[in-house]
């Protein structure tokens, strides 16, 4: 947003008096406000829009305070309803904070969304479903975004999570990412589709995923998808879920069943089988690196004369290079774009997909029983 | 060459979607083929501020497949490297994103080559010819091709031969050869005909592309979205419920130093010919079977073939014509458009025009169509506004219901994306009075996202041989003929006067009165 940028914000507190009509009747206040102050700034009068309904829940004042300030940017492209759920250990009642804001700048429209914040203690975590209920913007999505590692497994998780119909996770956040995955798989499993979930860090694996499939648009590069042999995938350290989730999305489009998997000191090796019993290898090799992420994706194939070898490198945090050699064909080298998104940017493209993502959960269903088998 | 075809099952097997399995749930369906893209006048504005811009965009975004490559073709003496730096510095001027990324700019370049020649040398082509095969050959393009002509039209016909009897117009191996052209398409019916036939005498029309850049804007496209993935305004879009509609297309700018050519144009040509007449035809077409290119296209067709004809003796009951002259816009002060550089003293070209058509068909049947377009008006604003008739029966006292006002339905195109409805509600208080409010929607408080450039979408497209945002032959030619009806009666009238309105006001007088003759106004966006 340019430098002209305004922000209008209207903020009341109701520590005293929480009840769910007062927290709707402040918000309309806050909205009058915002309006007066629209007009006294010679700004276009706020408009209340909203595509969505946004719960994010934050534990401890470490997720609290990112929360607050992935939102921040988040709302200045999507106006929602945002209701912040944070939780504090010592917290003994339920209080609210309710307060509108709008940004403006010249060139655009002002961009506007109410936020609730509600606190509460562990203790209390049972009602919010009630509240979050009764909050929510009807006949719009409702998205939730656990901020930081969940306890996928308990009933607090999907008590909550069911006042939704998207849950939003970062595996990336927890600390052990591949048995989030199985648990995740299992949470999704268990709500037979009714329940949309997914992950940030699948999210932040959309540029390789349109890499990788867009050197096998071509239909002479296609055929070789039949024939490959081998993957070889290389991460940062902490980075193995990007890895397995990667490596979850390639057996799941291309109809392999996982099949084994080993791990040495600094390499998990997994075979898969093709709808032919070829065997297929996975090489995933931690590197000491920059704490980039996925680092390397090489896919090769042999299938008589033909050979084929794609491989997607990131070269830093910016871009990316993609090498593509195949019989008969000049060998292409380019350099791509490959951003390491903020959160509001990943959640921001999550925000806008409402249904289930299948190849998602394909893909992590195959990557969790990667993951039993190491 | 063939005209305009139903889609064939050649054309249907063009837009399968991709077997590639890693495909699904992906942005697009698939990256275009491996392609060369030549320019011809690549040296010019359009190829410096939009062509490469939009390429280097779509380079960024990951949408362009590997080894594309894009050959210059111009006059003037140039070696690959100067080529480049001037590209750039239009890339670095224009792009969508700024500052521009060297690494990847570097590799996008070397793909970029130019061959110096001239149009009507067919000598030249010899060197483009081998530069192709090259191409090929280094960079895995398979063949497929892309021609833009960024040159006047009057170099169509010649490029075309040149290209042809090269045999650089098509193959035997499968690969694909389409060719994008630019407006204006023709200055009259028989022109744009003339023009038509030079380019299928190379190309199928299902390879030929032309350019209407306001279909690649996505609030263009949004009037699709609008009208046919809603239920509930197909039922009243129709002559039981809508008075008229009043497309607006108004610029505040002025000629802004092109003079020269908009005097040989006006605004008749320049903006409703293509970019109004596609307009109308978006809001007024039948739903399309699909969204296949042919599907739209046909309905759109449709919708121009209606147009009730104009009979040219009678051009000023359909149609009113005026200049700007000096005046204020914004607070500044401005020439009249006879003061502007490269404008003929006593120019009778108007920067104005008004026209009511009618849609003659089921559907809309009586339902007059306003539109207008000019420079130097009041402010820059397109909109298409659709006013519904009044209720039948008044049931509240005048006095109750003086302000009343027929609902009125407006889409908002630019600057601001959006709509807005106009409806009556009764003012609070003891007694029954009504008055008109206005339910506001605008896109930029939903998505305040960026949106693509119109060039981004189109290249896009073409690449990918989808031609719904391109208008078919048959289109153009539609179009035309109505537009030529006008031009016809304005070349008999006998007067050498053009009216006159002051710049920075909502146009002339006469185009008022055209419409209080028949009880409307003209809506002050
Ligand atoms: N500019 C825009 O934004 C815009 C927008 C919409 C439509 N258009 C249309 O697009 C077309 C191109 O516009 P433009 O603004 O780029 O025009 P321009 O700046 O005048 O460029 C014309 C190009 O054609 C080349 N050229 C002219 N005669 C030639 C010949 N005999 N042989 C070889 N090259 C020749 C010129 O090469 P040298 O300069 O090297 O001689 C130059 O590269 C026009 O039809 C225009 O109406 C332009």
């Amino acid at each position: 947003m340019s430098a002209s940028t305004r922000d209008l914000h209207s903020e009341l507190d109701l520590e005293s008096s929480f009840t769910v009509e007062s927290i709707e009747s402040e918000l309309k206040h806050a909205w009058a406000e915002l309006g007066a102050q629209a007009e006294e700034s010679n700004t276009l009068a706020p408009v209340r829009t909203s595509i969505l309904t946004l719960v994010v829940v934050a534990r401890g004042e470490a997720e609290i305070t990112d929360a607050r300030a992935t939102l921040d940017r988040l709302v200045r492209v999507l106006p929602s309803r945002v209701i912040l759920v944070s939780v504090l250990r010592d917290k003994e009642n339920i209080s609210a904070r309710v307060s509108a804001h709008c940004a403006f700048s010249l060139s655009e429209q002002g961009s506007c969304y109410e936020r609730i914040e509600i606190e509460t203690g562990q203790t209390n975590l049972r009602a919010i479903p009630s509240i979050l209920t009764q909050l929510e913007i009807s006949d719009l999505p409702t998205f939730i975004w656990w901020i930081g590692p969940v306890d996928l497994r308990s009933p607090e998780f999907s008590r909550i999570s069911r006042a939704a119909q998207r849950v939003i996770i970062d595996s990336a956040r927890f600390n052990h990412p591949l048995e989030s995955m199985g648990h995740y798989a299992e949470y999704m499993a268990h709500n037979h589709g009714d329940l949309a979930g997914t992950d940030l860090t699948w999210s932040r694996l959309l540029a390789w995923r349109e890499l990788l499939a867009q050197s096998f648009d071509n239909p002479a590069a296609q055929e070789m998808l039949s024939s490959l042999q081998r993957v070889d995938m290389t991460y940062d350290p902490g980075y193995e879920a990007d890895a397995l989730l990667t490596a979850g999305w390639l057996t799941s489009r291309l109809g392999w069943e996982p099949d084994a998997a080993s791990e040495t000191r600094d390499t998990i090796t997994f075979s898969a089988c093709d709808q032919n019993q070829r065997t297929v290898r996975f090489n995933l090799t931690e590197i000491s690196g920059a704490g980039i992420g996925l680092r390397s994706v090489r896919l090769v194939s042999h299938s008589g004369q033909k050979s084929s070898r794609v491989t997607v490198r990131r070269l830093d945090r910016q871009r990316a290079a993609v090498h593509i050699e195949m019989t008969g064909m000049p060998r292409q080298q380019r350099v791509v774009k490959c951003i390491d998104n903020t959160d509001d940017q990943v959640l921001g493209t999550e925000l806008l997909q409402f249904g289930r993502d299948q190849v998602y959960e394909h893909a992590l269903n195959h990557a969790a029983r990667f993951a039993t088998m190491i | 060459m063939t005209t305009t075809q139903p889609a064939s099952t050649n054309l249907q097997e063009r837009f399968q979607p991709a077997g590639n399995p890693l495909r699904e749930g992906l942005r697009i369906e698939r990256t275009p083929d491996p392609c060369a893209m030549v320019i011809f006048g690549a040296s010019g504005d359009l190829t410096y501020r939009k062509l490469m811009p939009a390429l280097y965009d779509l380079a960024l975004e990951r949408l362009l497949p590997a080894g594309f490559s894009v050959i210059g073709f111009a006059h003037r003496d140039m070696d690959a490297e100067s080529f480049k730096a001037h590209l750039r510095e239009g890339v670095e001027r224009f792009s969508r994103f700024r500052p521009i990324d060297d690494a990847i700019w570097e590799s996008f370049a070397e793909g970029i080559s130019y061959v110096r020649g001239d149009f009507n040398n067919p000598e030249d082509y010899e060197r483009l010819s081998v530069e192709l095969t090259a191409v090929d050959t280094q960079r895995g393009s398979m063949g497929n091709r892309m021609y833009y002509l960024a040159t006047p039209p009057e170099f169509y016909a010649n490029i075309v031969s040149c290209l042809g009897a090269k045999h650089l117009t098509h193959r035997e191996d499968g690969a694909w050869q389409r060719v994008i052209v630019e407006k204006p398409f023709g200055h009259d019916l028989e022109s744009a005909q003339g023009l038509n036939k030079a380019v299928n005498e190379g190309f199928d029309e299902r390879d030929v592309f032309r350019i209407d850049h306001y279909l690649g804007k996505e609030t263009v496209q949004n009037i699709l979205a609008f009208r046919f993935a809603n239920g509930i305004y197909e039922p009243i879009w129709n002559r039981q419920y809508v008075d008229h509609v009043e497309i607006t297309v108004a610029e505040s700018i002025g000629i802004e130093g092109r003079g020269s050519y908009y005097d040989d144009t006006g605004a008749l040509r320049d903006m409703a010919q293509n970019h109004m007449m596609q307009l109308l035809s978006l809001v007024a077409m039948e739903p399309p079977g699909s969204l296949h290119a042919d599907a739209v296209r046909d309905e759109k067709v449709k919708v121009l073939h209606a147009l009730r004809p104009i009979n040219p003796d009678l051009v000023n009951r359909s149609a009113v014509r005026a200049q700007y002259a000096d005046g204020f816009v914004s607070g500044k002060q401005v020439p009249g458009y006879r003061e502007e550089d490269r404008v003929a003293d006593g120019s009778l070209t108007e920067t104005y025009v008004a026209l009511k058509l009618f849609v003659d068909n089921w559907r809309w049947a009586d339902v007059p169509f306003y539109l207008r377009t000019g420079k130097r008006l009041a402010k820059r604003v397109t909109e298409i506004a659709v006013h519904f008739k009044p209720v039948p029966h008044r049931l509240f006292s005048s006095q109750a219901s003086q302000n009343l006002e027929p609902n009125l339905l407006v889409l908002e195109i630019q600057p601001d994306e959006g709509m807005a409805l106009k409806f009556a509600v009764k003012v609070p208080g003891p007694t029954m009075r009504l008055r008109p409010v206005n339910m506001v929607f605008q896109y930029g408080t939903a998505f305040n996202t960026g949106s693509p450039d119109a060039y981004e979408r189109l290249l896009l497209d073409a690449m990918l041989g989808d031609g719904t945002l391109f208008t078919r032959r048959d289109e153009v030619e539609a179009a035309w003929r109505t537009v030529t009806q006008i031009l016809d009666g304005w070349s008999n009238l006998p007067d050498d006067q053009i009216p006159q309105f002051e710049a920075g006001t909502w146009g002339p007088m006469e185009a008022d009165a055209f419409l209080n003759r028949e009880g409307r106004s003209w809506r002050r966006p």
